[in-house]
């Protein structure tokens, strides 16, 4: 028979009770066998009794029912059932699921309430939810991503015990706390990693539940001796080694910020593997580079198609193409200018406008189209004056226009010219 | 990035250690600011991700002057010239 505290009320759960007394809602099925079923509930409930007490926060009432309510219908079939007999295999997984699921959503409680509580707190909480939703998702679906599931409980509970290291101001009291909560997690996380192939096939038979709530009642032990004082080696070695997770999650955290601000940045990017997602980071710089440099000089080879989906664009880029399509290479040897390259880059580089396309209207600022979002249409049937003209070389040389074209290819030196430099350099490694 | 450490978060990360530095050193290659900097095999991932993003919305932002400046161009020049032709391809 344990003595459970719960937000205030001492419950004591006893194996031989046979019927749930039905107990406070705070904490339900604490009786007869969902005693030490619930021991991991209430390992969290105490936890988080803890941080109520501490954070004031209403939020936390709310996850306190939700997470009873949540555990209810798990627990009460097993509460009901006495304990003689081995509950029935359909309550053992949901029950695990479910308490998974609860795990992840205090984790989120956790991290909403201090990054509520902790203005400005740490980054990591914001995209760390996600992240346990996701596994959380996942773990509800089948046993076996359990442990994929309560690992990512790991992360949160670095988490905590990150935030709580970094605001010392709260207090040393609530960093203990905190810290023992994260060790907790993570021994019974260990525990359970250490477990999961024990636990999966046993899922159905009693053995394995009963592990589960041995693992629980120790953790629950080895919250008090935590809390009280660290002398065992083996507390020591899980702490060195949670500390190891510790920044370990929290670099991986910073890596995967950045990754989803580049993925963000990279249109039409819809992968969510990191390495194709890097590849097209990779290309992209590449084009962009290529662009500018195009842009800038009217020189440099054209940047080949960059996101090969373009259908949005194809319709209006086919006319553009068969503008360009023309005359492919009206040859302008004359023209001394870099106009020239101009337009022999554009001969063979009629995809050129195609890659514009996808990068630009997916950014904010559409210079181009803006303005003439209607002369964009009309705009292209002009292309084939212009190179209709063109066989007709002289009108090419005229002065003021040329002047224009060298100022602008001036001015786009002067504020590109280191760039271009490490583009050409980039041009022959790119 | 010690194998120990992806081992560890692997299931994290989803990706091997080796196309991370694969990628990550790419990446390097690209950034003109990353690549003059000493002790190049000590650059961590995050750092080359951030320089990656930086670069990238530095490249954005010139994409745009230059589309800004071709716009206008365009607009001072005929619009039937040739140059109006070539800038509008420029743009488009």
């Amino acid at each position: 028979m344990e003595l459970l505290w719960k937000s205030g009320q001492v419950v004591q759960s006893s194996q031989t009770q046979t019927s749930p007394s039905n107990p406070p809602p705070i904490l339900r099925g604490s009786g007869s066998g969902g005693g030490e079923g619930n021991a991991p509930l209430q390992n969290l409930l105490i936890q988080e009794d803890e941080m109520a007490s501490w954070l004031h926060h209403p939020l936390s009432q709310d996850y306190f029912s939700s997470e009873l309510l949540y555990s209810d219908p798990a627990t009460q079939p097993l509460s009901s059932v006495s304990l003689a007999q081995p509950p029935p295999p359909p309550p053992d997984t949901p029950y695990r699921q479910v308490f998974a699921g609860r795990r992840a959503e205090n984790f989120m409680n956790f991290l909403s309430l201090r990054e509520n509580i902790f203005t400005g707190g740490r980054v990591e909480a914001g995209p760390l939810v996600p992240v346990v939703r996701e596994t959380l998702q996942v773990g509800s679906s089948a046993t076996t991503p359990l442990s994929s599931a309560t690992e990512s409980f790991v992360v949160p509970a670095t988490e905590i015990g990150q935030v709580s290291s970094t605001f010392s101001v709260p207090g040393l009291g609530r960093k203990d706390k905190a810290v023992a909560i994260a060790r907790t997690q993570s021994l019974e996380v260990s525990k359970a990693e250490t477990e999961p192939i024990q636990i999966q096939p046993a899922t159905e038979t009693e053995s394995a539940d009963d592990r589960k709530r041995k693992e629980r009642e120790e953790t629950i032990v080895e919250i008090q001796e935590t809390e009280e004082a660290s002398g065992s080696t083996s507390r020591k070695r899980s702490r060195t080694a949670e500390v190891h997770n510790l920044s370990e999650r929290r670099r991986r955290e910073k890596i995967n910020e950045k990754m989803k601000t580049l993925q963000e940045l990279i249109p039409h990017c819809s992968k969510t593997d990191k390495a194709s997602m890097l590849d097209d980071a990779i290309e992209y710089v590449k084009w962009l580079q290529r662009l500018l440099q195009m842009m800038s000089t009217g020189s440099g080879m054209m940047p080949i198609m960059y996101p090969p989906n373009m259908q949005p664009f194809m319709p209006h880029m086919a006319m553009g193409m068969m503008g360009m399509n023309r005359p492919p290479f009206i040859p302008f040897p004359r023209t001394p200018f870099p106009r020239q390259a101009h337009m022999e880059g554009i001969g063979p580089s009629y995809p050129a406008p195609r890659y514009y396309f996808p990068v630009h209207p997916s950014r904010v600022h559409l210079p181009r189209s803006q303005p003439n979002p209607v002369s964009n249409q009309p705009q292209f049937p002009v292309y084939l004056n212009p190179y209709s003209r063109f066989s007709s070389l002289p009108q090419i040389q005229r002065p003021p226009s040329l002047q224009n074209q060298t100022t602008l290819q001036q001015s786009f030196r002067q504020a590109s010219s280191s760039k271009e430099h490490e583009d050409q350099d980039n041009q022959p490694t790119g | 990035m010690s194998n120990r450490r992806s081992r560890q978060s692997s299931s994290a990360s989803r990706i091997s250690d080796d196309q991370m530095i694969d990628l990550v050193s790419k990446l390097r290659q690209l950034l003109p600011e990353i690549r003059e900097r000493r002790r190049s095999d000590k650059v961590s991932a995050s750092k080359v991700l951030q320089e990656t993003c930086n670069y990238i919305r530095k490249l954005h932002r010139e994409v745009d002057n230059l589309s800004d400046r071709l716009s206008q161009l365009l607009d001072s020049v005929d619009e039937d010239s040739p140059e109006a032709a070539v800038i509008r391809s420029l743009l488009m």
